[in-house]
């Protein structure tokens, strides 16, 4: 899928805030550079859905060892992740 | 050659079952899996199928009769004229007959962990084909038997229309779950309250230390459990033919919730990972049941378990035993600073003394007794 960033950024920011919805978070207020799991929006299975659907819907396969805070700890992190391997 | 159909036991705790009716007669032609009689307990009711095909040559017991389980319920005959062994052939499902075991069928006995006196001889002696006999007649055990057949007291059939809907294989393991905890487990439960914000204060500087991107927390209480199944085997066994049997290995279940699935992924030999390596591999294990790539043994063999629903904000749960397991952890979300465990145990293998054992390991910081 080729998006621009911004478009990368508002597509993972929607799906974060639909995850944490059942479980009874409002994440709307969730800032691009803010670390996703400190704010206890999303527990471990809903981060695992959130990546998977970033795999899909980006056609990638992350290495284990890339799921890290560095990596996909914020949006911003997300959309770095995504260039890089798009640049390659 | 005439052949026995035995009384099957129906629960292990009854001795003995009610003969509803017989649903065929004496003379009839009729082929293996054909209904011979209806027998009930006050718990479960059931239809015994004939083993072979041929001709009824006997029915013992009348309806509302007591039937001693593997005493003799009918006789088959392969022509409709034979006769019945003559020692037996005056039995009624209400009487039987001991007979000294020869040394095979002793041994067949101890393995299955029967008694001698509940189980027909066919001649002087209790011989290995007799226990063969009584054991085949058996019903089979919860994972295998249909469900249609073991419909229970509280599960009358539906007077309202309606139609039936295949189970997915998902729900097929959790009927077999449900009808091992109810038909073989001798559930209890304790739960004990601990000190949340330290745990979770430990498991913040975990996850930054290693700058994990999911939070550790489960899986660190659930590594403790791993341990304590380490140091006290009574935790990581089952009761199998009235011996315990403890598991060679810890392997760790843990449940995963995606989407609507309720996935059991276990991590083998889970006792033998550091802490680190424990959390790693129980990360993997979650991707791939949310991706549905689980391995067969990923998703089956537990031997302990570990179960939250913290993300439900489920202040409290009882879960239930997943087959052959003596205990499984629950999990669940503190309330206004007070937090609770829980552990649902098989009382045949564990006291409440060793539940709260295994849960104040569970709860500590500091992988210690």
């Amino acid at each position: 899928m080729n998006s621009t960033r911004p478009e990368v950024e508002k597509a993972i920011y929607a799906k974060i805030v639909e995850l944490a919805r059942p479980l009874g978070h409002d994440a709307r207020s969730l800032r691009p550079d803010q670390q996703i799991p400190a704010t206890g929006w999303l527990d471990s299975a809903s981060l695992m859905e959130l990546m998977l659907w970033y795999e899909t819907t980006y056609g990638l396969d992350i290495p284990q060892q890339d799921l890290n805070l560095e990596n996909f700890g914020t949006i911003h992190a997300m959309a770095d992740y995504l260039e890089r391997c798009q640049a390659k | 050659m005439a052949h026995p159909l035995y009384v099957p036991r129906i629960n292990n705790n009854d001795d003995s079952v009610r003969l509803t009716g017989h649903l065929t007669v004496v003379g009839a032609r009729v082929q293996k899996g054909d209904p011979v009689a209806d027998i009930e307990t006050d718990k479960a009711t059931f239809v015994v199928e004939a083993e072979q095909d041929g001709y009824i040559l006997a029915l013992h017991g009348q309806a509302g009769d007591n039937l001693q389980v593997g005493s003799i319920l009918a006789w088959i005959g392969e022509r409709a004229e034979e006769t019945i062994p003559a020692e037996t052939a005056a039995g009624d499902g209400a009487k039987k007959r001991t007979a000294e075991p020869t040394l095979k069928a002793a041994l067949m006995l101890a393995e299955a962990g029967l008694d001698a006196s509940s189980i027909p001889a066919s001649g002087e002696r209790l011989t290995a084909e007799d226990v063969r006999s009584y054991l085949a007649a058996l019903p089979r055990k919860a994972d295998s038997k249909p469900a249609s057949n073991r419909a229970s007291s509280d599960e009358p059939r539906p007077v309202r229309s309606g139609k039936p809907v295949s189970l997915s294989s998902e729900e097929r393991g959790m009927l077999r779950t449900v009808l091992w905890h109810r038909d073989e487990a001798a559930p209890g439960y304790v739960e004990l309250q601990y000190d949340a914000a330290a745990f979770e204060s430990y498991a913040a500087e975990f996850q930054q230390k290693h700058k994990l991107l999911l939070s550790p927390l489960l899986a660190l209480h659930a590594w403790r459990l791993a341990q304590a199944g380490l140091r006290n085997p009574k935790l990581n066994s089952t009761i199998v033919a009235g011996q315990r049997y403890e598991y060679d290995q810890v392997n760790l279940g843990f449940t995963v919730q995606s989407g609507d699935t309720l996935f059991m992924v276990v991590l083998e030999n889970a006792a033998e990972l550091t802490e680190k390596e424990f959390v790693d591999r129980l990360f993997e294990l979650q991707r791939s049941a949310i991706k549905r790539t689980l391995k067969a043994n990923q998703s089956s063999g537990s031997t302990l378990s570990f179960t939250s629903m913290a993300r439900w904000k489920v202040a409290r749960h009882m879960p239930l035993l997943p087959p052959q397991t003596a205990l499984i952890v629950a999990h669940s979300s503190p309330v206004e600073g007070v937090a609770f465990v829980g552990a649902t145990y098989d009382h045949r293998v564990l006291s409440g003394y060793d539940a709260i054992q295994a849960l104040q390991a569970v709860t500590k910081i500091s992988n210690e007794n």
